[in-house]
């Protein structure tokens, strides 16, 4: 049966619409005051319950976690395997470049001594 | 998945009018960080404070780019001591950009610092952690694949263009 215009319920217009349904354990945790000051103003501002808006923030709060980890591990990776790289040890008793040979290969560009077409920049 | 940084080819042109304003928007929008290589924030900066330029107006657009790059949500990478010796080892190891002149505007001493620029840039987001976002997809390949041969065993530096 469809209900009549009179026979529908009332509605507030203010009132927060429903969180959504979440799949998931349920729990029960002690939210500290500050955080549920914060917590508040968010479902206030996003017309939601303070359980969608606890859940929100927490998972706005995840991704920046996962970002970060998934960054700084790449780079710890990343990092090592360029000490590697640069720092490959040479043969045992493997001579040096001279001082002068050493100035030269770091200085060459800046002194106009390599060949640019051959080294670039 | 791994973030990408965004290179100068992309960084100037989110602004307002710019073809990658509305990538901006949407990291505004959903609170996504922005990665800034700092060889990327060095060009920018650069561009916009050459002298010949007119003065207020790039003083203006700077300091638009400067509220970005100061912005929370931006994230400067840091040319740290790992991205400066694998920049060093690229430039060796491929001095020139592989397009050489084709496609590329400018003299040769341009040419020459853009490449490095982009070495830097490519190398910067290796070591950070990231991958690249770019219009400049067949140089950072090359970059990309340079560093995948000599270093097998890690994840290699995602190149995505930026014109998709």
């Amino acid at each position: 049966m469809v209900a009549s215009i009179p026979m529908a319920p009332v509605r507030r217009s203010d009132r927060r619409p429903r969180a959504p349904r979440r799949a998931g354990s349920r729990t029960t945790l002690r939210v500290p005051d500050d955080l549920a000051e914060t917590v508040a103003r968010y479902a206030e501002q996003h017309r939601t319950s303070t359980n969608d808006a606890l859940i929100r923030l927490a998972y706005d709060g995840a991704r920046r976690y996962e970002y970060r980890q998934t960054v700084e591990e790449l780079a710890a990776e990343r990092g090592a395997a360029i000490e590697r790289l640069i720092g490959h040890e040479p043969q045992p008793g493997a001579e040096m470049l001279s001082g002068e040979e050493t100035e030269r290969a770091i200085l060459g560009f800046r002194l106009g001594i390599y060949d640019e077409e051959t080294h670039g920049a | 998945m791994v973030p990408d940084a965004w290179d100068t080819s992309v960084l100037s042109r989110t602004h307002e009018n710019g073809r990658h304003a509305s990538l901006l928007a949407t990291h505004r929008r959903d609170a996504i960080v922005v990665p800034l290589p700092a060889p990327a924030v060095q060009e920018l900066v650069r561009g916009l404070s050459a002298p010949h330029l007119p003065r207020e107006p790039a003083l203006s657009r700077l300091r638009w780019f400067g509220d970005l790059i100061e912005d929370p949500l931006a994230h400067v990478i840091a040319f740290g001591s790992a991205a400066a010796q694998l920049a060093g080892w690229l430039l060796a190891q491929i001095p020139h950009p592989p397009t050489r002149n084709h496609r590329r505007a400018g003299t040769r001493a341009q040419q020459r610092a853009a490449w490095a620029l982009d070495v830097q840039i490519a190398a910067c987001a290796f070591a950070g952690g990231y991958g690249v976002l770019t219009e400049n997809v067949d140089d950072f390949a090359a970059l990309r694949d340079a560093i995948a041969q000599v270093l097998p065993d890690v994840r290699p530096l995602s190149v995505r263009n930026a014109r998709i």
